[in-house]
């Protein structure tokens, strides 16, 4: 995708990162992610189609062997980095969140 | 479900497509209200798609743009079948695919998470799969047609004289309507998707569907159609136009275009294999337009040396046509005998209904003359000054443009004579005339006399050309290229005198009779 290099992570982009802590492939991250967040965020197919190509793409996710013509992805050092620092800065924006609406408790 | 069947012998129905892939959202519609008729859809062609009987069903259809997809890219990747599955497993039934397009549907009941989840990736993908190709091929035809419609006004002559090219001239200009219109359409989309976002589906409207389709495709059929009208009236009544490489060309795009897209999607498997595909097709491309090309040379090379062979053919004067006995009219003297006399272009065409060549050699006092005279009749005043212009613009038989000739308008003889045009080039012996509706280029020949009466020129002229060949001093060389220049010029002069001593006036008189 000609987008501009990844900033701030989408949420569907930041838990199908997580979820790819464990080798996964695509139909099961779909599904984990429903799991994960009781059906709150949806993946379509197409979308995560595009975002796992992207990922692979820009070396943040990689494809491992493939078992049953099912393509198994797993996050990389690169991408790891990525989660890591989208991770502190939700911990950032939860912190001033609970500072000022409840007053630091 | 409907998937099992395809096998069955089901009634079937084509129905002409006509969508442009831009109207993806339309056609969501579009396959849902046949759906409720009781019409599945199968597959689509490049002109029809094909319906298959079911029960009438209520359901939803969605189109995707895939993101591995392209113009020379199989439909059948192994990527595109691991998507399709994706979408499957979610509930999105895959049915087939045109192009970039990805064709699912499901029960219309069913609340399924879209294909698309995020607004801005599909608008991206959408952009860059399926409008940026659409614009640039809609913007690329846009150019040609212009292209083609300034150049077919260069070579007006040319065009005037044969069915096809008073087509290009009068009907094709009329192709830049469609053309423009996709253009606009295809721009005015994007700005709309990016004003507003991806839309709903689609009520069908003169915007959205068919019907403007039809219309842009309706035009250049209407064009095309009359293009190869004009291509079977020129092999009828213009025998000498070059009717294979007006066809030639296009026949051979749309053949090789055809059997390429078959390959790639039905033979291809792998991503790349495309581009294998491609680069094979147009070696065979080039090889068979090369063929055919040498091939034609060889043949039209033989024509002529037939003809020039016979030195002594007299042909029959055909009917209906005013030939002139050229040689009585300009030689003063009584020992005149035609020697040879052809007609190598007759023809007709809407802008000209009778043009004739008339080619003549004669034998006066040991000496050879040879006069060639065009004659057009064209249809009005307006259609003799296009030729007379084209004239003037472009080209004489190529042998103008070779010398570096140009034509001089000559007032005095325009008015003595009372024609609307008489022009006639520097040194090299020709005359344009138009009179109301009549044209005619005279052109003289010289080659003979130079055989008879210019030997001593000859011997000078090739001596010049050795001494040039055998200096290596770049002054030096210049000097005898300018005294060859001189030369040049000097035995033309001597050509143009005899042609002067001639009487122009008689034969002049006699055409404009």
């Amino acid at each position: 995708m000609p987008r501009k290099q990844l900033k701030n992570l989408t949420e569907p982009m930041y838990y199908i990162l997580l979820i790819l802590k464990t080798p996964n492939h695509g139909y099961g991250i779909m599904q984990t992610v429903e799991e994960m967040t009781d059906g709150h965020v949806k993946i379509g197919a197409g979308t995560l189609y595009t975002l796992l190509s992207r990922f692979e793409k820009e070396g943040i996710i990689e494809a491992l062997s493939e078992e049953d013509r099912k393509k198994n992805y797993v996050i990389t050092k690169k991408g790891k980095a990525l989660v890591e620092e989208e991770f502190q800065r939700l911990n950032r924006l939860v912190k001033d969140g609970q500072d000022i609406l409840r007053g630091g408790q | 479900m409907f998937g099992n069947n395809k096998g069955d012998k089901k009634r079937k129905k084509r129905v002409y497509w006509g969508y442009s892939l831009l109207d993806y959202k339309g056609m969501e519609a579009y396959f849902e209200k046949m759906a409720k008729e009781g019409w599945m859809l199968e597959k689509i062609g490049e002109v029809w798609a094909t319906f298959y009987e079911a029960t009438p069903q209520n359901l939803q259809f969605t189109i995707d743009v895939f993101e591995g997809s392209g113009i020379i890219t199989p439909e059948e990747t192994e990527e595109a079948k691991e998507y399709r599955e994706l979408c499957e497993k979610n509930g999105w039934n895959f049915v087939t695919s045109i192009k970039e397009l990805q064709i699912f549907y499901a029960p219309g009941e069913e609340e399924l998470t879209p294909i698309q989840t995020d607004e801005e990736l599909e608008e991206n993908l959408i952009r860059n799969k399926l409008w940026k190709k659409d614009f640039g091929v809609k913007v690329m035809v846009l150019v040609i047609t212009l292209g083609l419609v300034i150049f077919s006004r260069f070579r007006a002559p040319v065009h005037m004289d044969e069915y096809v090219g008073n087509m290009i001239y009068f009907v094709y200009p009329l192709m830049l309507i469609p053309a423009l219109l996709s253009v606009i359409h295809s721009g005015l989309w994007i700005r709309k998707i990016k004003n507003h976002g991806i839309p709903d589906k689609e009520v069908e409207s003169f915007f959205t569907g068919r019907r403007r389709q039809l219309m842009i495709g309706a035009t250049a059929t209407v064009i095309c159609g009359v293009l190869i009208i004009g291509i079977v009236l020129d092999s009828l009544y213009n025998p000498h136009a070059n009717i294979l490489s007006v066809m030639f060309p296009p026949l051979l795009g749309i053949t090789v275009g055809t059997i390429l897209r078959y390959l790639i999607r039905l033979k291809g498997r792998k991503k790349d294999d495309g581009i294998i595909f491609v680069i094979v097709g147009f070696l065979i491309m080039f090889m068979i337009l090369g063929g055919v090309n040498y091939f034609r040379n060889q043949q039209i090379e033989q024509r002529i040396n037939e003809r020039d062979r016979d030195q002594n053919i007299i042909e029959e004067i055909p009917e209906g046509l005013e030939a002139y006995s050229i040689g009585n009219l300009l030689f003063s003297t009584e020992e005149v005998t035609l020697k040879r006399r052809t007609f190598p272009m007759i023809g007709q065409s809407f802008a000209i209904p009778k043009y004739y060549t008339q080619q003549e050699t004669w034998e006066v006092d040991n000496a050879e003359w040879g006069i060639t005279i065009k004659t057009y009749e064209t249809r009005n005043t307006g259609i003799a000054e296009i030729i007379t212009e084209g004239y003037l613009d472009f080209q004489l038989g190529g042998i103008i443009t070779y010398l570096g000739e140009s034509w001089v308008e000559k007032a005095d003889l325009k008015e003595a004579w009372n024609v609307e045009s008489f022009y006639m080039t520097k040194s090299y012996p020709a005359i344009l005339i138009q009179k109301e509706e009549r044209v005619w280029v005279i052109q003289g020949s010289y080659k003979n006399t130079r055989e008879n009466h210019m030997e001593e020129w000859e011997s000078k002229y090739e001596e010049l050309h050795e001494k040039l060949s055998e200096t290596t001093m770049y002054e030096e060389g210049q000097e005898i290229r300018e005294e060859i220049d001189e030369l040049r010029k000097t035995g033309r002069r001597e050509e143009m005198e005899k042609l002067e001593a001639l009487n122009m006036d008689v034969l002049i008189e006699e055409l404009l009779q």
